[in-house]
């Protein structure tokens, strides 16, 4: 998934909305503050993180070190400052071109990072999550309520992935999500 | 083709090599030169006629096959159901757990993915054992008690209130259970573990498995097949009994 992280509202629909364009089948998830991009680092797998200073001054900056980081600055300072490998900046003062430019860059690199990763799966991006939840403990009513889908839909997703993945068991789910380190060792029971 | 008794026992094994373990159960073991399976049963002392329902019902799963072991009685049924479980408690588990120990030895997985596998097969032993002695200790005691009682023609009070409470068809579904986590093992040590540099343990982990998988099916089909349709019978023609 791709996350967007900074309190600025419009900022985080305007990056949203540009990215769906550009690549529609990612799922995209904006958040406001450092205790959720935290939380959804410790669930899920971040295929590309755009993040506002103001944020990335708040996390635990090491559980970050190897995500695909576009940073976000509002102006664009005199003087930059030498930046580690997977991170860039993004100047939201840029103009259009070049702002699109580093977005589609990173987005075809963020591809190919995880081409490897993707095509080991037969699950779509919903299944991975529903076997996240699943892995991690939840039942298909937390499940249900943490996905704002109904209980019916969770279960039609499980049936989907027993018959993908041939394991019908939620220990075996727990496995699978371990060895493809969709959870970490930890999160699940 | 089935198996007949004019047959020479050496052939169905040839036939079927997984027919092994079930002849051993039947109390036949091996060295029976080229005799006939007749022969090799009245010497020693086995019942040929539920020797080869026993043998047939494994190789042909019809429901041909269910209806012949429905003629023997309960208690030879139950008394080979309790050798495979014996077999499966004594021999192929451990085994199966010795192989799996082998998997970090030869470090064919590292630390966190062999707890996974062994964690995993734990925990399908603990379901396994508990499956087995609810049947051990209250299944085939039960089915015993009721066949007792049909012969005898006479229902006490005690019996008449489990038949209520607890018909034979209320264990029925465990069984699936049971075969749920065997079948993601295997995947899992087929597909989803890090390919190693040579498979072979995993090889024989996996036809362990197989086997297993198959006996234990074998097993479950004479309970679900043959002993829950025969003890609904029974049932039901006792509490007619007190009509
Ligand atoms: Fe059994
Ligand atoms: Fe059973």
């Amino acid at each position: 998934m791709i996350v967007i992280a900074t309190s600025s509202f419009i900022v985080r629909k305007g990056l949203a909305d540009i990215i769906k364009e550009l690549y529609p089948a990612k799922k995209i998830i904006g958040v406001g503050f450092a205790e959720e991009l935290e939380k959804l680092r410790n669930q899920h797998t971040i295929a590309l993180l755009l993040v506002s200073a103001e944020i990335l001054s708040n996390v635990n900056l090491s559980s970050f070190r190897n995500i695909q980081t576009i940073k976000l600055i509002d102006f664009r300072p005199d003087y930059i400052e030498a930046d580690s490998a997977n991170s860039e900046l993004l100047f939201l003062d840029d103009t259009e071109t070049s702002i699109l430019h580093i977005l589609k860059r990173n987005l075809a690199l963020m591809d190919k990072n995880s081409s490897g990763n993707k095509s080991d799966s037969i699950l779509s991006d919903r299944e991975l999550d529903i076997v996240r939840e699943v892995a991690s403990g939840n039942t298909n009513k937390e499940i249900a309520d943490k996905l704002f889908i109904s209980t019916h839909t969770v279960i039609t997703h499980r049936k989907n992935i027993t018959r993908k993945l041939g394991i019908k068991t939620v220990s075996g789910l727990t496995v699978y999500a371990l060895l493809n380190k969709l959870i970490k060792m930890g999160d699940s029971l | 083709m089935q198996i007949k008794k004019e047959m020479k026992m050496a052939d169905a094994i040839h036939r079927n090599y997984l027919l092994l373990p079930v002849i051993n159960r039947l109390g036949i073991q091996l060295g029976f030169q080229d005799k006939t399976i007749e022969k090799v049963c009245l010497k020693q002392n086995v019942d040929v006629e539920f020797f080869l329902t026993i043998l047939n019902a494994y190789l042909d799963t019809n429901d041909k096959s269910s209806k012949q072991l429905q003629a023997h009685s309960v208690k030879d049924v139950v008394s080979y159901l309790l050798k495979t479980h014996s077999y499966y408690l004594e021999r192929i588990i451990p085994e199966i757990e010795n192989r799996i120990n082998l998997l970090i030895q030869h470090s064919q997985l590292n630390k966190n993915e062999f707890l996974l596998v062994k964690n995993f097969f734990e925990e399908y032993k603990k379901e396994l054992y508990g499956h087995i002695s609810l049947e051990e200790n209250f299944v085939y005691p039960y089915m015993i008690e009721i066949a007792d009682a049909y012969h005898s023609k006479s229902l006490s009070k005690t019996l008449e209130d489990k038949i209520n409470s607890y018909p034979i068809t209320s264990y029925e579904k465990e069984h699936s259970d049971i075969e749920a986590k065997l079948f993601d093992l295997k995947n899992i040590l087929i597909k989803y573990l890090p390919t190693p540099n040579d498979s072979y343990i995993r090889n024989r982990i996996l036809m362990e498995l197989f086997t297993l998988e198959q006996d234990l099916n074998d097993h479950s089909r004479i309970e679900n097949r043959v002993l829950i349709p025969k003890i609904t019978q029974m049932e039901t023609a006792l509490i007619a009994l007190k009509k």
